[in-house]
């Protein structure tokens, strides 16, 4: 069986604590359904993996509960049929949550024989396994999968996915470098960012800004996704870039490769040769615990709003906007906007253009049919390229990392990440625009979409 | 595990439309009787040799005897050949020398002959299939197969790595472990079906449709749409909406018609309809209308069906 881990996202994780206050010190139990994110070769082991992304919790009604103590609670099972059904239909994995008001996050010899049993029957059923979550009163959460009925594993590693952001179960002390860092932070929010792994899509002004931060602190595992060559006119913000690179016409992936293993700090570093979003993306997205959005593109913007959303993997995205009014007024404003369960989307909040998408898509994949609209005036077209400045594409970049370590070590309060923060260079301030999500917008506002994982079509949409 | 699931459902899915296509066209093409100039019924078969290069036959009556079909392909001596039938569905059907097979009773209208005193049995993904020789090219491979264009073949290799098949390698059927070859989809052109949503108003409204792939682009074809009556000089014509990377959460944009439609009476072409697009082997007639309002999650193939009967209604010279 390959190796899996879990992704617990906040409106769960939240419905699962519930279960403590509503036993009111006696055990409770729920249902749950996790999608399933698979991952044909992960990019750093080159090995299959599974994740299990939280789906859906089900209540168990006051009904079917027969009994409960602070060391058990008994529940009639009809319902379960019902999940495996519903699990079965949709390829779901069925789960099961219960409480240890009194107790550890650790699974007790009465749950060993409970699960065995419904674990023997979801097999039976056909599932691929059968989850079993436990949440302890100081609120430590345990799980494990039963792939057969007889051997449970455990769920060492899950990451915790809302405006704050954990990895529990991760071992390992932080490099020695990493020593000023450990003075500010401590030593375990120290180990939860070398313990993320990080996604890069883009490798342009902010990807080159961004990449070197994640380095600096610690990050041991990073996948960038790129496919341009670096010319002349990127040498004023490239970090890392090279006039000779220019003449070497070297892809923007080799040179942050580069600026990496000069490091020797230690990071592995693997480059997708594709924009994110295309299919040869996915697994390595997938394989992810946070993904920076730093591409200029509206079609993989739309592509990774929409992935945060089914896979509950983070998605911390970078915009930028430059211009120079008449006279002497600028325009100078950076934002940064976090995927995460709970936050708006990138629609919502009116930061991408669906249409542009449409036609950078049709730029990329069927140049004849776009120029052909172009001449009839049907696209809006690309126009010139838009002015750029390493100051505030560098800031950007750093504005988005801050976001994370305001995620993974609360630097910012105990709410974490705020769903869109915009910079005006220009003004000198900090706008927090309120954005309210769509009711059933697909990326942010539907239940049925949310942690989903793995459909087919990819993502449900066209690609 | 759903991984692959959901890869084999796409290539069920895609697989299956194939077939339907090829069908399709054997409807067409047939095996009705034709009538020559002696005034006399006639049966057309192709027959084929090793290389699958196929030849046209007529027989005089649809019964005919393996050994007629073999004597037609001009195998000699008869009895070291073997004719085998290619059913409408692509399998095979071996004739026996003195079988009286019905051709039009099957719907036959290819059959195979070749030299053997035996056939070399192998699957293709799940459908067995035989050749009548032991040596078969990747070319020959592909064509059984009916693998469209973005599809490699894989031998499966026991205890090591599966081989990838190109049209010009010889497998030798008669090795030992040669038994199946698994087809794949290609990573970069990588087939679509439609979102789950649009699905389930298609199917709900009882739309008859199709979801057409042409390199990078996907469409979905509304078949048989009833027109506004007595408005052009066609009642029913089908529907073509190309849908960009991105839908749902990207709008599409113009939709085409097939055929042509022009206004009854004045036979004139509706405004802005001038423009012809060819897509999945069809000439369609652009209808260039423009409505960028779109709402992600909301919007569907509903507003676009809403959008093509206004602007049907609508339609002036
Ligand atoms: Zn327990
Ligand atoms: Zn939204």
């Amino acid at each position: 069986m390959r190796a899996s881990d879990l992704i617990l996202l906040g409106p769960h994780r939240s419905q699962i604590r519930s279960l403590l206050t509503a036993g009111a010190g006696s055990e409770r139990s729920a249902y749950m359904l996790f999608g399933i994110a698979d991952i044909e070769a992960d990019p750093w082991t080159n090995q299959p993996r599974r994740r299990l992304v939280s789906h859906r919790f089900h209540a168990i009604g006051d009904d079917d509960l027969i009994s409960a103590s602070a060391r058990h609670v008994t529940w009639q099972t009809d319902g379960f049929m019902r999940l495996l059904n519903e699990a079965k239909a949709n390829g779901l994995i069925p789960a099961l949550v219960h409480t240890h008001p009194k107790g550890h996050a650790k699974f007790s010899e009465q749950d060993n024989r409970n699960e065995a049993e419904l674990a023997r029957t979801a097999a039976l059923k056909g599932m691929p396994g059968l989850i079993s979550v436990v949440i302890a009163g100081n609120g430590d959460i345990a799980a494990r999968i039963w792939a057969q009925a007889d051997k449970a594993e455990g769920l060492g590693r899950i990451l915790h996915v809302g405006p704050r952001l954990q990895i529990s179960g991760l071992k390992g002390t932080p490099a020695d470098f990493l020593d000023r860092q450990v003075r500010l932070f401590g030593k375990e929010a120290t180990r939860q960012l070398s313990g993320f792994r990080c996604g890069v899509a883009g490798g342009g002004a902010t990807g080159s800004a961004l990449l070197p931060l994640l380095l600096r602190l610690g990050v041991q595992e990073a996948v960038q996704f790129d496919k341009d060559i670096i010319d002349e006119t990127n040498l004023n913000r490239l970090h890392g870039g090279r006039r000779s690179d220019v003449d070497a016409k070297l892809p923007k992936t080799a040179i942050h490769t580069r600026t990496v293993e000069d490091s020797g700090l230690g990071m592995t570093l693997v480059s997708v040769d594709a924009w994110a979003g295309h299919p040869a993306t996915w697994d390595a997205l997938k394989a992810c615990d946070v993904i920076f959005c730093c591409t200029d593109d509206h079609a993989g913007r739309l592509f990774l709003n929409r992935f945060a959303r089914f896979y509950g993997i983070p998605v911390i995205d970078v915009g930028l906007a430059m211009q120079r009014r008449t006279g002497a007024a600028y325009d100078l404003f950076a934002r940064v906007s976090t995927l995460v369960p709970g936050h708006p989307c990138l629609l919502c909040g009116g930061y991408l253009d669906p249409r542009r998408a449409r036609e950078e898509s049709m730029r990329r994949n069927d140049p004849d049919a776009y120029d052909r609209l172009k001449e009839e005036a049907y696209v809006l077209g690309e126009g010139d390229p838009s002015p750029a400045v390493v100051t505030f594409t560098t800031e950007a970049a750093t504005m988005a990392v801050n976001e994370w370590l305001a995620g993974v070590t609360g630097l910012a309060g105990e709410a974490g990440m705020l769903p869109t923060r915009i910079r005006r260079f220009h003004a000198r301030d900090e706008r927090r625009p309120f954005v309210e999500p769509r009711p059933d917008c697909p990326c942010c506002n539907q239940a049925a979409t949310l942690g989903r994982g793995d459909v087919y079509p990819f993502l449900d949409m066209v690609t | 595990m759903k991984n692959i699931d959901a890869n084999l459902n796409s290539m069920f899915f895609i697989t299956l439309r194939v077939v339907q296509t090829i069908s399709l066209m054997m409807a067409k093409e047939g095996i009705q009787p034709m009538n020559k100039h002696t005034g006399k019924m006639t049966f057309r078969v192709r027959i084929a040799d090793e290389n699958l290069n196929f030849k046209d036959h007529a027989f005089d009556d649809p019964k005919v005897l393996g050994r007629q079909l073999i004597e037609a392909a001009g195998g000699h001596p008869v009895d070291e050949h073997v004719a085998i039938a290619i059913l409408p569905n692509g399998d095979f059907e071996d004739i026996r020398l003195d079988e009286s097979y019905d051709l039009r009773g099957r719907g036959v209208e290819k059959v195979l002959v070749a030299r053997s005193d035996r056939s070399f049995k192998f699957k293709i993904d799940d459908a067995d299939l035989e050749w009548p020789r032991a040596c078969i090219s990747g070319f020959v491979l592909r064509k059984l197969a009916k693998l469209p264009p973005n599809y490699n073949l894989w031998q499966e290799i026991p205890g090591q790595h599966d081989k990838k098949i190109t049209d010009t390698d010889v497998i030798n059927l008669a090795d030992a472990g040669v038994e199946r070859f698994v087809s794949l989809i290609d990573q970069t052109t990588e087939g679509d079906a439609l979102p789950s949503k649009d699905q389930t108003y298609l199917s709900g409204h009882g739309y008859e449709f199709e979801v057409v792939t042409e390199g990078v682009n996907t469409g979905i074809v509304l078949k048989g749409l009833p027109l506004p009556d007595g408005k052009y000089e066609h009642t029913a014509a089908d529907v073509l909406i190309l849908l960009p990377r991105g839908y749902p959460d990207c709008p599409p944009d113009m939709f085409y018609v097939a055929p042509k439609l022009t206004l009854a009476g004045t036979g004139q072409v509706p405004k802005a309809c001038t423009v012809e697009h060819r897509f999945g082997g069809r000439v369609w007639q652009r209808w260039s209308r423009h409505n960028n309002a779109w709402r992600p999650g909301i919007d569907g193939l509903q507003t676009m069906v809403a959008r093509v009967q206004t602007a049907l209604a609508e339609a002036q010279a």
